[in-house]
């Protein structure tokens, strides 16, 4: 159910702000981003965005909630995971929150912080990307 | 970069131009929760780290540990926290936007601007959700051999 900005707003317009301000906007967006209502949450960010073009908050908000776009590149090839994935499903069973990198079919690191395992791979200068996974 | 399609859709015209494999979790977990694990690579992470594929979960979400190194370089929606409600309750957090990476076994790679919620709190393991990322890419699985395609709205 809208609220608020969002009633008053029903037939916009970008002339008529019928008095919302950025601050009344922002909080509307908020409810609806707390109720998981996300399509009315990104409709009041997107016209919150031109209502008020240099608003620095609500420009940002657009810009967060605005679905992205992607694009392809280069790199980021990863070897074929079934040995390694084959590994994780006999063995992180035993590594119960904990970080694991797994390459092939061989655990490379294990610790509970992530900062630990990603030391140990810049250290180990793996020639392919293991797989990191959290066991939760 | 000019995308060779390595999956076609209707007509002969591409839905993929990248695919890697998944793994899916054991017969043991409960069968409503999600099944598919994919690699990702968020941000400035040196390696793909895998998540669980929610079509059910409105934005992504990374352990606080991943967090960590993401808020370096992502940027926040607000200044203040948000409470989301998520599939394991309720959490105070933020929404944050920023590149998520898709490695390849065949295809091209592809980067999607991803919206993620991140929170000190959460216990879970790291989600792919679907209005912040998945509703942006086109994706279909082959379960016999477990491979994940994916490629390009436009």
């Amino acid at each position: 159910m809208k609220s608020g900005a969002a009633l008053r707003l029903d037939s916009f317009s970008p002339d008529d702000s019928q008095g919302a301000t950025p601050e009344s906007f922002l909080a509307e967006i908020r409810v609806a981003l707390e109720a998981n209502r996300v399509a009315e949450a990104l409709d009041l960010a997107k016209r919150a965005a031109v209502l008020f073009p240099d608003h620095a908050d609500v420009q940002r908000t657009h810009r967060v909630l605005t679905p992205g776009r992607s694009h392809s590149i280069p790199g980021h090839r990863i070897p074929d995971r079934r040995d390694s994935f084959q590994w994780i499903r006999e063995n992180a069973e035993r590594y119960k929150r904990q970080w694991i990198a797994v390459l092939g079919p061989s655990l490379v690191a294990a610790s509970p912080e992530l900062e630990e395992v990603l030391r140990i791979l810049q250290e180990a200068k793996l020639e392919e990307a293991p797989v990191l996974m959290f066991v939760a | 970069m000019h995308s060779l399609p390595i999956l076609f859709g209707k007509g002969g015209r591409p839905f993929a131009t990248g695919m890697a494999p998944y793994l899916d979790r054991s017969p043991e977990v409960p069968p409503t929760d999600p099944r598919i694990y994919l690699e990702v690579q968020p941000g400035t992470l040196p390696c793909p780290v895998l998540a669980l594929v929610d079509t059910a979960a409105p934005w992504c979400i990374f352990t606080p540990a991943i967090g960590k190194i993401l808020q370096e370089s992502f940027e926040p929606e607000s200044k203040s926290d948000v409470r989301l409600s998520t599939r394991l309750g309720w959490y105070w957090g933020r929404l944050y936007r920023g590149p998520l990476t898709f490695p390849v076994l065949e295809g091209e790679p592809m980067e999607i601007d991803a919206t993620v919620f991140l929170s000190a709190e959460w216990p879970g393991d790291n989600f792919l959700g679907y209005e912040g990322l998945l509703q942006r890419m086109r994706f279909a699985i082959d379960p016999r051999v477990n491979r994940f395609y994916f490629g390009h709205l436009e």
